[in-house]
């Protein structure tokens, strides 16, 4: 763990299936209302 | 076939569901792949690419080649995919700030990527670039989350909330379209009554907007900071099917927890929290661009005359004395500390010189047993030679401002003995400080010295370019003599220069070593 009083560049971490699941459905709705929209 | 990429950024609301934040073309990912290559492709970027997906989506398309359009060469990933696969790749460059794109010809084969923005394109137009037309899209699907606009009295912000725990702010104000001053949102607040969200609201400019803090408890918080989730997709063909490649998530540079933070009023008279308290919540320009190294204007550095220049009167191609290790230091990386008293003094001169203004400091106070005590501030990003109290006394690496504690071991160079010594630091706190700043980059050698303290003309911090992005592939272990046709897009950070690194690499674009 990162101690709490240092200032670090921004990192990155790996997302759970969960997660990556919650985030394309979210991702398809979005496209899917820009179509809805305008074709 | 042609197609765009997008980012979404995600943070979790209260309970506990995903809100996209906003959408975005021209897009970037925090991921570092400076040194992404095919033999190590696999193994650096299976976590967050779907790189079997896209190969499949290539396969079932008869794509043979992928041709990205990018502002700075933001490809890298795409590039090297290419080369693991075997695919025929292309990389058209446009400007940074570009609003438009160059026309390529479609094809059957190609998969034509677009990673910069375009003004004639919707997506661009209207839902990355204006957040009122992105969350107005969005407004009745369950991840929406509560935000105020003046553009038609959009407002969803029905009722008040009070901060989860009277600490983490409650109401945001962000910018509505990209183009404002960087330092100026977002804007936190924590408002404790519903006259004061009313006043907000009634304050607020057109090209602004008000969105309610989300927090969980439970789910916002990693090592306690908070984070955001990110996915890209490839939105293609005519019909703007989506395929989604990327996910990671990006960890805040401040923790919430951090007690070494000093500002004058945690919230001020309006209710508005301290940029640099808020950024233990939300990053703002501070946290994300404080990392950059920079020296103050009146910082002295030495010439190979013995002579100081401060940073606001040093010129391009002006001579300073650089200092090369035989050892050379990668950034975290420990060394044998014998071998940094293996050194060999030179002159580089100045390629670069690029001034900003205003970021975050750590203050820090060291102690020398002969030279006493010292206290200076620098850039959180300013790296300098540290050893940690469990490193073993032989041991040393080049570690950022930011990551110093108190118990380090700052190792300054001494002129006068013409080596390193220790000094132990006592005090460390970080600040926003309204400094004018210069970033600069010699060349050929990176480092040079700063001096500590001006009550002193012998002792100096040794320090280097801003950008470590061995573009090219160069590190100082392969002199930059001996790189091998570096370009200016591997770097993967962001450059004036080297297209991507931060205004002080020692790789330029328009002259690569």
């Amino acid at each position: 763990m990162e101690s709490n009083n240092k200032i670090t560049k921004l990192k990155s971490r790996k997302v759970s299936p969960n997660q990556k699941q919650e985030m394309n459905s979210i991702v398809n709705k979005i496209v899917e209302l820009i179509r809805e929209k305008h074709l | 076939m042609r197609s765009v990429l997008i980012s979404v950024d995600f943070i979790y609301k209260k309970d506990g569901s995903l809100h996209p934040t906003e959408l975005n073309t021209s897009t970037k990912y925090d991921l570092s792949l400076g040194d992404l290559t095919k033999e190590n492709f696999v193994s650096e970027v299976s976590e967050f690419f779907d790189h079997e997906s896209l190969d499949l989506f290539m396969i079932d398309n008869n794509l043979s080649k992928i041709t990205t359009i990018s502002a700075g060469g933001d490809d890298t990933i795409f590039r090297v995919f290419c080369e693991y696969y075997s695919y025929d790749f292309e990389s058209i460059l446009v400007g940074f700030g570009q609003r438009t794109v160059p026309y390529v010809e479609d094809d059957d084969s190609t998969l034509i990527l677009r990673i910069a923005y375009d003004t004639y394109a919707l997506i661009d137009d209207l839902y990355a670039r204006d957040n009122y037309e992105f969350h107005n899209l969005i407004k009745d699907e369950s991840f929406s989350n509560p935000v105020t606009f003046v553009e038609n009295g959009f407002d969803t912000i029905k009722e008040f909330e009070q901060s989860q725990d009277g600490v983490i702010p409650n109401y945001v104000i962000k910018s509505r379209t990209p183009g404002f001053i960087a330092t100026y949102y977002p804007k936190g607040y924590r408002l404790e009554n519903v006259n004061e969200l009313e006043n907000l609201k009634k304050s607020l400019g057109s090209d602004e907007f008000i969105t309610r803090f989300e927090f969980n408890s439970s789910l916002s918080l990693e090592d306690n900071r908070t984070h955001h989730l990110r996915t890209m997709s490839i939105i293609y063909g005519p019909s703007l099917d989506v395929l989604n490649l990327i996910h990671y998530k990006a960890i805040n540079s401040v923790s919430t927890q951090n007690d070494l933070l000093v500002y004058e009023n945690e919230v001020d008279s309006n209710k508005e929290l301290d940029k640099l308290f808020l950024s233990k919540y939300y990053p703002t320009w501070y946290s994300k661009n404080g990392l950059n190294y920079h020296s103050d204007s009146s910082d002295k550095i030495l010439k190979p005359d013995g002579s100081l220049v401060s940073f606001v009167d040093l010129q391009i191609e002006e001579e300073i004395q650089n200092i090369f290790y035989e050892s050379p230091l990668e950034d975290g990386e420990l060394q044998d500390y014998d071998k940094i008293n293996n050194f060999i003094l030179g002159t580089s001169s100045v390629k670069s010189k690029t001034s900003i203004t205003g970021g975050i400091f750590v203050n820090i106070t060291a102690t020398n047993e002969i030279h006493g005590t010292f206290s200076w501030h620098d850039g959180i990003g300013n790296t300098y030679l540290i050893r940690k109290p469990n490193q073993s006394e032989k041991e040393v690496s080049w570690l950022k401002g930011g990551d110093i504690e108190i118990g380090d071991e700052v190792l300054i160079y001494d002129r006068n003995v013409n080596s390193t010594i220790s000094f132990l630091v006592k005090d460390i706190s970080f600040e926003i400080k309204e400094k004018d700043l210069y970033m600069i980059s010699i060349s050929p050698m990176p480092q040079f010295m700063v001096q500590l303290n001006e009550s002193n003309s012998n002792l100096f911090l040794v320090q280097h370019n801003a950008c470590d992005s061995r573009a090219g592939r160069c590190t100082a272990a392969s002199p930059l003599s001996n790189c091998s046709q570096p370009t200016c897009s591997d770097c993967g950070k962001n450059s004036p220069n080297c297209q991507n690194c931060g205004g002080a690499s020692t790789v330029f674009c328009n002259n690569p070593v």
